[in-house]
């Protein structure tokens, strides 16, 4: 993956129009800060060092969720694929539960887990479970038949066939679902950290807000920004590296 | 060494409504015999082969290899499809291995039997590449390769040559052939190609129309090793009307909105 500079342009030149909006007083400073102050803010939080733990407990927490949905979503996935019993039995709750907007259920997780770090993994769980599972489902049920036939036809048996032929085809589909959830789990930690935490960045700028410290509360969200898009990075990276034969059959638009 | 008796193969499809694929079909493939169904398309030669390699049930009869009765998928059976499938995310060695890794044998053991075919049908120099590395032929010669890793005794192929453009195609037949002399193993092949039947065969066997059975066979005279130059041959020109008339025969008796 090269890096193209030239996509550095336009959001350079978005942050020079709010510096000039910002600099004339057009709008009032309180309500739009100049971007070099929030920029200010976030160097001073740096060096005073209290932004990293901040950053340090959202990341815990998004990387905790994370897992325990990783892993509930690929056994659900692999039994739900493998048999009717449990397509029976966890069909109908993925598609009740899937629709329930994640915050819907904060009340409920902090009822059952309390306000602590329980009830934020509880909700990073629910917001990255779904498409791991669904991925996961689809993936393995996609797989061509006719793949399998050949696969059986040179002696691949129940469990080879799992193994050897079912999981690493869905694996394109399944590691799609993977990075879709670490999206999902940076948007859902910021909103469950600002309905109650008193850490993590996402409490850091409901904090900032409320004492009124807006360039604070700009800079916070300038590290979500960064936040997400190194997750995401990072990410794609693992996903490159596992599916090095995946990604350039779509580079290149053939197939096998 | 295949001997097909009275095979009936029946699918119902989901409105209970029936479809005879195949009836009363009867055929002998001795070993080391290279033998060629040819027949219009929908005759039900491939639901055949699918039968003969044990990934399908038959309704009724039996098929037997070397005296038993197939069963299920066997290591002595192998097949090779029109569309390769091969497992796009193995390199070429990956794949030629499939087979022995799933019969248990060990890494170094796999190694040599994977670089012998590989060797076998020239691939030497793509052995790491992946299949979307390859053009058509190649996949094709790779898919080989992997069917004749587990040793077989029977090598069934379903139109194995037919997504590849007539050059390409006119090279792996003589390759095949190579191959095949090679290998030493029995050869049953699909195709609706009469072309590529005479050229490939000892024995020509030509399916009628739906429900499939062998209507007629030909011994295809003509001596190996076979070139080129056989296409031109009198005794080859002759074969190929012979077979033309008869597979027209079915094919005419389609009605035709079948076709």
């Amino acid at each position: 993956m090269k890096f193209n500079y030239k996509k550095l342009f336009s959001p350079f030149l978005i942050l020079m129009v709010c510096e000039m909006i910002g600099r004339s007083r057009l709008i009032e400073p309180f309500f739009f800060p100049p971007p070099s102050s929030m920029l200010k803010a976030l160097y001073a939080m740096t060096i005073s060092g209290e932004i990293f733990p901040h950053i340090g407990i959202s990341i815990m927490r998004a990387i905790s969720g994370y897992m325990i949905a990783a892993v509930m979503g690929l056994i659900i996935g692999i039994l739900v694929a493998w048999s009717q019993i449990f397509e029976n039995i966890f069909d109908p709750l993925i598609e009740l539960l899937r629709p329930i907007s994640t915050f819907a259920l904060v009340p409920v997780m902090f009822i059952w887990f309390g306000i602590g770090n329980g009830s934020k993994i509880a909700i990073i769980v629910k917001a990255c479970f779904f498409p791991i599972v669904l991925n996961t489902i689809a993936g393995i049920k996609g797989v061509d038949l006719r793949l399998i036939q050949a696969a059986r036809a040179l002696g691949a048996n129940g469990l080879q066939m799992w193994t050897k032929v079912l999981i690493p085809s869905a694996l394109p589909m399944i590691i799609t679902g993977m990075r879709i959830s670490t999206a999902m789990s940076m948007l859902a930690i910021v909103g469950v950290e600002m309905l109650a935490a008193d850490s993590g960045i996402g409490f850091l700028v409901i904090d900032a807000q409320r004492t009124f410290a807006t360039d604070r509360m700009f800079a916070g969200i300038i590290v979500i920004s960064l936040m997400g898009f190194s997750l995401d990075r990072i990410a794609r990276l693992i996903q490159g590296r596992i599916l090095t034969w995946h990604t350039e059959i779509s580079l290149s638009g053939g197939t096998s | 060494m295949i001997n097909a008796e009275n095979v009936r193969k029946v699918f119902t499809n989901r409105k209970n409504r029936q479809l005879v694929a195949i009836d009363k079909l009867n055929l002998q493939v001795r070993e080391k015999e290279f033998v060629t169904i040819l027949g219009p398309s929908g005759c039900g030669k491939s639901t055949f082969l699918l039968l003969a390699a044990g990934l399908d049930k038959a309704t009724e009869g039996r098929i037997m290899i070397d005296g038993e009765s197939v069963s299920g998928p066997d290591p002595k059976l192998a097949i090779v499809f029109q569309e390769y499938l091969l497992f796009p995310w193995k390199t070429v060695k990956g794949n030629v291995e499939f087979g022995p890794e799933m019969r248990g044998i060990g890494k170094k053991e796999r190694r040599k039997i994977s670089s012998k075919y590989i060797d076998l049908v020239r691939l030497k120099k793509f052995e790491n590449r992946y299949p979307h590395e390859l053009s058509g032929g190649m996949k094709q010669r790779v898919a080989i390769a992997r069917a004749l890793a587990n040793e077989p005794k029977v090598m069934l192929m379903d139109e194995p040559f037919g997504a590849l453009d007539a050059l390409t195609r006119e090279m792996l037949q003589l390759e095949l052939l190579r191959i095949w002399q090679e290998a030493k193993c029995t050869v049953l092949f699909v195709t609706h190609s009469i072309n590529e039947a005479i050229y490939l065969s000892d024995r020509v066997m030509v399916m009628s129309k739906r429900p499939g059975k062998i209507k007629s066979a030909l011994t295809i005279d003509i001596p190996r090793p076979r070139t080129r130059a056989v296409l031109t041959k009198p005794e080859f020109i002759g074969y190929e009307q012979r077979l033309r008339d008869m597979v027209w025969e079915e094919i005419q008796e389609l009605p035709n909105n079948e076709i």
